[in-house]
């Protein structure tokens, strides 16, 4: 370990939006609520799909509409960005997006529909510097659903390497017709609901949504008097190399250790998994066995919590909705249940996963799983102000 | 954690099928294949039934590159394989199987589409399918940013190295001509069609297994509302966009490979210069140092 690694990197701002909330405090509430997003698909002809539910965001005025997943992503940054305090005096700071589907909706919609798409809104960069007040160089990371967390670690290196002393991070996704319509069509059976390490899960759902932060190191935010939400002590990388859509437990096991050893935490410490959790048989599996390989010599009664069991999948996004709801559970020592668990899978004998809004007073670091699609896998770990 | 050795280009390499009609060519005549583009005979039978076309033109160029920096090709022989990661940029390559896709969604049934197009859908599937091919196991990105996307790729596959997440990086800069992406093109004009590829190290590395260096990465930077591509000090980076079509997501590589190939004795400064493309307001430029 080098001096960098006693920069201390504060988030000071954050926003999320997703099915069951415009802001992150409404989505906070709504996942301790234990409410749930899911409905009938909204725009799409569902005589056309094996599934027909999904965690939609419902803000279509009629039919469907082109760059919904552009909308969301810059109102939660202008979110993250107004809790932060940031004016427009600060001015080019890099945004790094994570996305799994970018704006490939509007692809569809211009190739199917006739609507209309310029090329360059297929990426994140115009929109957001035209709307998002000090915003710089844009970067539109689609890495799956790792995508947000593994945006996260390159904004991280930018500051660590002195690039920037601040960055804006954000995920978002839309739902495709061409990504919901394949999923089904693998899933060997019907789900109606995604339900998170459940050992009679029936597959994944997608779900909508967008999610930011204000990243920036500490004393670039004590010199503008901001606040920090919470610390990022690292993110952790690395990359299956195995198969294009199946995970693979060691790769799972190698991007959590890089980052306890980059946080220079252990196990033992983690005092919250927000897990990936996509409710399928083989993810759900998997992650349950990199956790109890990677945790099975702790003795600590860290808790788990699988929110898409709420949101759905927001693709993605789904890394930094987990970054920000965790955020919010370390200010507010309070972590959401994981909605419809009744059975938990054998690979989590032992551990907790509560079935209710659980208080924790002593909750001071959390951890936040992302693996997606192609094995790409980036872990996070925040930790809270004190107790 | 972070390093201060320099990141060595220690491999070119590309796929550039018919290239041999054009002018750019002559610059890169070292890898030329005048022939159409057929995977099996350039990346072997095994494992490329089902994957797209970019993804194929990412792992031939990848391999080109893997063996100019003298690196084994065979996962289960690769050098620091959860050290060595992978950047792609590409912004076009997946449009084809998404649009084909929802085209047989709206004239058939979920039913109709075929499972093996799950991971084409995904845009990241270029950069893991060379992880796969390749053994990979480093940070893998994908990078799909309009027209600096190849310059911040560089960029960003340097950041991994600098900041000792990797000590090796292959990136590869693709985008595909067809039916589908010319309907993107503003004029209808026909894109690149290819892909090209580097090895970029840590220099202490480098040196420690003896590669070749062929050039280092200098600085990078980023300005948008900027008076345009000709306020950039362009150094001499060729303009490829005349010669192989608009590379849009590879421009930067294209321009890096085409200049490799023109160092005569001595080192060579140049700024490669990505952007302005379709009036965006953005330039990226990279500063890089070859070697003969």
């Amino acid at each position: 370990m080098s001096s960098d690694d006693a920069m201390e990197l504060w988030i000071t701002g954050a926003g999320m939006v997703t099915s069951l909330g415009t802001n992150k405090d409404a989505c906070f509430e709504a996942f301790c609520a234990g409410r749930s997003g899911v409905d009938a698909l909204q725009a799409f002809d569902d005589a056309r799909f094996r599934t027909r539910n999904a965690y939609e965001i419902k803000d279509r005025t009629e039919g469907d509409e082109p760059l919904r997943a552009t909308r969301w992503l810059c109102d939660s940054l202008n979110e993250a960005v107004a809790q932060a305090g940031l004016t427009e005096g600060s001015v080019q700071i890099p945004v790094l997006v994570g996305t799994g589907l970018r704006e490939l909706r509007s692809v569809e919609l211009f190739f199917a529909d006739d609507a209309q798409f310029d090329v360059r809104d297929l990426h994140f960069g115009g929109n957001i510097r035209e709307r998002v007040p000090g915003s710089g160089a844009v970067y539109t990371l689609s890495n799956a659903c790792a995508a947000s967390n593994y945006a996260l670690a390159l904004a991280e290196d930018m500051i660590r390497l002195g690039q920037t002393e601040i960055a804006l991070v954000a995920g978002c996704d839309a739902i495709t017709e061409s990504m919901y319509g394949l999923l089904g069509r693998v899933s060997p059976v019907v789900a109606e609901r995604l339900q998170p390490f459940d050992r009679d899960r029936k597959g994944v759902l997608m779900g909508e949504g967008a999610s930011a932060i204000v990243l920036e190191t500490a004393e670039h935010a004590r010199r503008r008097s901001a606040k920090p939400l919470a610390r990022l002590r690292s993110v952790g990388l690395s990359c299956d190399a195995a198969h294009e859509t199946a995970p693979d437990c060691a790769g799972i096991e190698r991007a959590m250790q890089d980052a306890h050893d980059r946080a220079a935490l252990v196990a033992e410490d983690v005092d919250v998994i927000f897990v990936h959790g996509t409710g399928t048989f083989l993810n759900d599996r998997t992650e349950g066995a990199a956790i109890a390989n990677v945790f099975g010599s702790t003795s600590k009664r860290f808790v788990l919590s699988g929110i898409k069991a709420m949101t759905g999948h927001t693709s993605g996004a789904s890394g930094l909705v987990g970054v920000v709801t965790a955020l919010l559970a370390l200010a507010h020592k309070r972590v959401p249940a994981t909605l419809g668990l009744e059975n938990p899978i054998d690979e989590i004998a032992g551990m907790r996963m509560p079935t209710e809004v659980t208080n924790l007073p002593h909750l001071r670091y959390a951890q936040v799983n992302a693996f997606g699609f192609g094995g790409v896998n980036a872990v996070v770990m925040l930790e809270g102000g004190p107790t | 954690m972070t390093t201060t050795h320099g990141v060595a280009i220690t491999g070119f390499g590309m796929e550039l099928p018919g290239a041999a009609t054009t002018t750019i060519a002559d610059l890169l005549a070292e890898h030329l294949h005048a022939e159409a583009f057929d995977p099996k005979i350039r990346v072997g039978q095994k494992g490329v039934r089902y994957k797209d076309h970019a993804t194929l033109l990412a792992m031939s160029a990848g391999q080109d590159a893997l063996r100019n920096a003298g690196l084994p090709l065979s996962p289960a022989s690769q050098l620091n394989p959860t050290c060595f990661g992978v950047v792609v940029s590409c912004n076009l390559g997946n449009a084809n199987t998404v649009v084909d896709v929802v085209r047989t969604l709206r004239s058939q049934h979920a039913d109709a589409t075929s499972a093996m197009d799950l991971p084409n859908a995904s845009s990241n599937v270029m950069a893991s399918g060379l992880a796969i091919r390749y053994g990979l196991q480093g940070p893998n990105l994908m990078l799909c940013n309009g027209a600096t996307s190849s310059l911040d790729a560089l960029h960003l596959a340097a950041n991994c190295i600098r900041a000792g997440r990797a000590k090796r990086m292959l990136v590869v800069g693709v985008e595909v001509d067809n039916e589908v992406t010319r309907a993107f093109s503003p004029a209808g004009e026909r894109w690149f069609n290819g892909a090209v590829a580097v090895v970029i190290e840590d220099s202490e590395v480098a040196k420690a297994r003896n590669a070749h260096v062929r050039g280092r990465l200098g600085e990078y930077r980023f300005a948008s509302h900027n008076p345009g591509r000709a306020g950039v000090a362009h150094g001499e980076a060729p303009d490829v966009t005349r010669h192989v079509g608009n590379a849009y997501g590879a421009e930067g590589l294209v321009q890096l490979l085409a200049s490799s190939q023109r160092v005569a004795e001595s080192a060579r400064r140049i700024v490669l210069a990505c952007g302005h493309t379709f009036g965006d307001a953005v330039v990226a430029t990279l500063e890089v140092e070859l070697y003969a």
